[in-house]
């Protein structure tokens, strides 16, 4: 069998030098910019955000949603939703210690479209990296009613203060890709909640890209 | 079948050639030759910025006053990018009470405004990797009147000491790319805090890139 040796252009002194390995045969690699550039500078990257508060669960989610995602890309296509991000920001808490954590269900291809009221795009709720419109046909909607797919806690609890009804408690995590919502499926988030009192603005943040499942 | 051949690396150790290792699955093995973040240290174009002066947080969602605006002043139609690496914020008194506080994050697209009251570059407020002088295009303004493209929460909220007005509260969000401010554009920041007398000095990094947007 032939052997080639690989080599690559040096950044630094613009050679050309072998591609190295540890001493485990492992490819050494470097991370040349910030690990989400490349994602953000394409421009299908979005977020959006609720408009109006909505009270936390004491229980765990089944068939009402704080927020849900749907996909609105045509039934059979390639269009995926690619979740980057989950994000709640706690508009008051209640007059009593509490916690809260987010959780997520993704409802598979087929979901009929949300009717009750999807918050439309807008400069401020639904929005691009660097500024972009959306334009793309994701539908946003507060309160929806859904099926229960499976819901699981993402990222970890917080608190919001013990005294009063005050704002200012946040919670982001990094989903990375993890959730995928195939076109006509979509994706819900709820935050469960040590009391009922507390009301959450919740959202998120994903890529549109054409990728084939499975 | 068409000609097989096989790849070789140079191993750092031994100088002997190897092919690179595969799993299981034909998945290539990797190894970080260095952290993630030297390299783009090392060249030289990632800069910091903190407010030099505190602002109060906010009790309700931003919009339109930023407790820090960077705006990216580099040539309307060029391709000199801010790649936004992470968001801080330092509580620097907090209000006697118990509370929380998060940061967040507003990019304004290309056309926006340019800060006007502009906040000096020295060598303890805008910063370059070590220790290099920042010489670009960027203006930071505190307080800005800004246009609202879109807020968004960033990190975990956390609390501050709940006894005194006292410092030592902070966050640190690792943005890693996920925010590009384009030449003309900006960024704002600020903070939503439990209650409004609590105060915050705000900051960000940025590597400044060449690339172009879109597809």
């Amino acid at each position: 069998m032939e052997e080639i040796r690989i080599l690559g252009r040096s950044r630094v002194d613009g050679d050309d030098h072998p591609l190295e390995l540890d001493s485990k045969n492992e490819l050494f690699v470097a991370q040349g910019l910030p690990l989400y550039t490349e994602t953000t500078r394409r421009g299908n990257g979005y977020s959006a955000i609720a408009t109006a508060a909505v009270a936390g669960l004491v229980i765990r989610p089944s068939t009402t949603s704080a927020v849900t995602l749907w996909n609105g890309e045509a039934a059979g296509s390639n269009k995926c939703y690619v979740i980057d991000r989950i994000f709640t920001h706690c508009l008051v808490g209640v007059n009593a210690e509490g916690r809260f954590l987010m959780w997520a269900c993704i409802h598979p291809s087929g979901m009929t479209k949300p009717a009750t009221g999807p918050i439309a795009a807008s400069a401020t709720n639904l929005t691009g990296p660097y500024g972009k419109t959306y334009n793309g046909k994701a539908v946003f909607d507060i309160g929806t009613t859904v099926v229960a797919n499976g819901w699981y806690p993402w990222g970890y609890s917080t608190s919001h203060p013990a005294a009063g009804t005050l704002p200012g408690a946040a919670i982001s995590v990094d989903i990375a890709g993890r959730l995928i919502i195939p076109p006509t499926g979509a994706v819900s988030l709820q935050v469960v909640a040590s009391t009922n009192g507390a009301t959450f603005c919740s959202g998120l943040s994903w890529w549109e890209e054409e990728i084939t499942l499975g | 079948m068409g000609t097989e051949t096989r790849v070789l690396g140079r191993v750092r150790q031994d100088q002997s050639d190897k092919p690179p290792e595969l799993d299981g699955k034909g998945n290539v093995f990797i190894a970080h030759g260095f952290p993630t973040g030297a390299e783009m240290t090392r060249r030289g174009n990632c800069y910091s910025v903190i407010a030099t002066a505190a602002v109060a947080g906010l009790v309700v969602r931003p919009d339109t006053v930023a407790a820090l605006y960077l705006y990216n002043g580099e040539q309307a139609g060029s391709n000199k990018c801010y790649i936004v690496d992470r968001l801080f914020s330092h509580c620097l008194v907090s209000g006697n009470e118990e509370g929380r506080f998060a940061l967040w994050a507003c990019i304004h697209p290309a056309g926006s405004t340019a800060a006007t009251s502009e906040l000096a570059a020295s060598a303890t407020n805008i910063t370059g990797p070590y220790g290099k002088t920042y010489n670009g295009r960027a203006i930071i303004e505190l307080g800005a009147t800004v246009v609202d493209n879109g807020w968004y929460p960033w990190g975990y909220s956390i609390d501050y000491e709940k006894t005194g007005v006292l410092p030592g509260a902070g966050v640190s969000v690792e943005v890693g790319g996920r925010l590009i401010i384009p030449p003309t554009g900006a960024i704002s920041l600020h903070v939503v805090a439990s209650i409004n007398d609590s105060t915050y000095c705000s900051g960000l990094s940025w590597y400044e890139e060449e690339i172009k947007l879109g597809l």
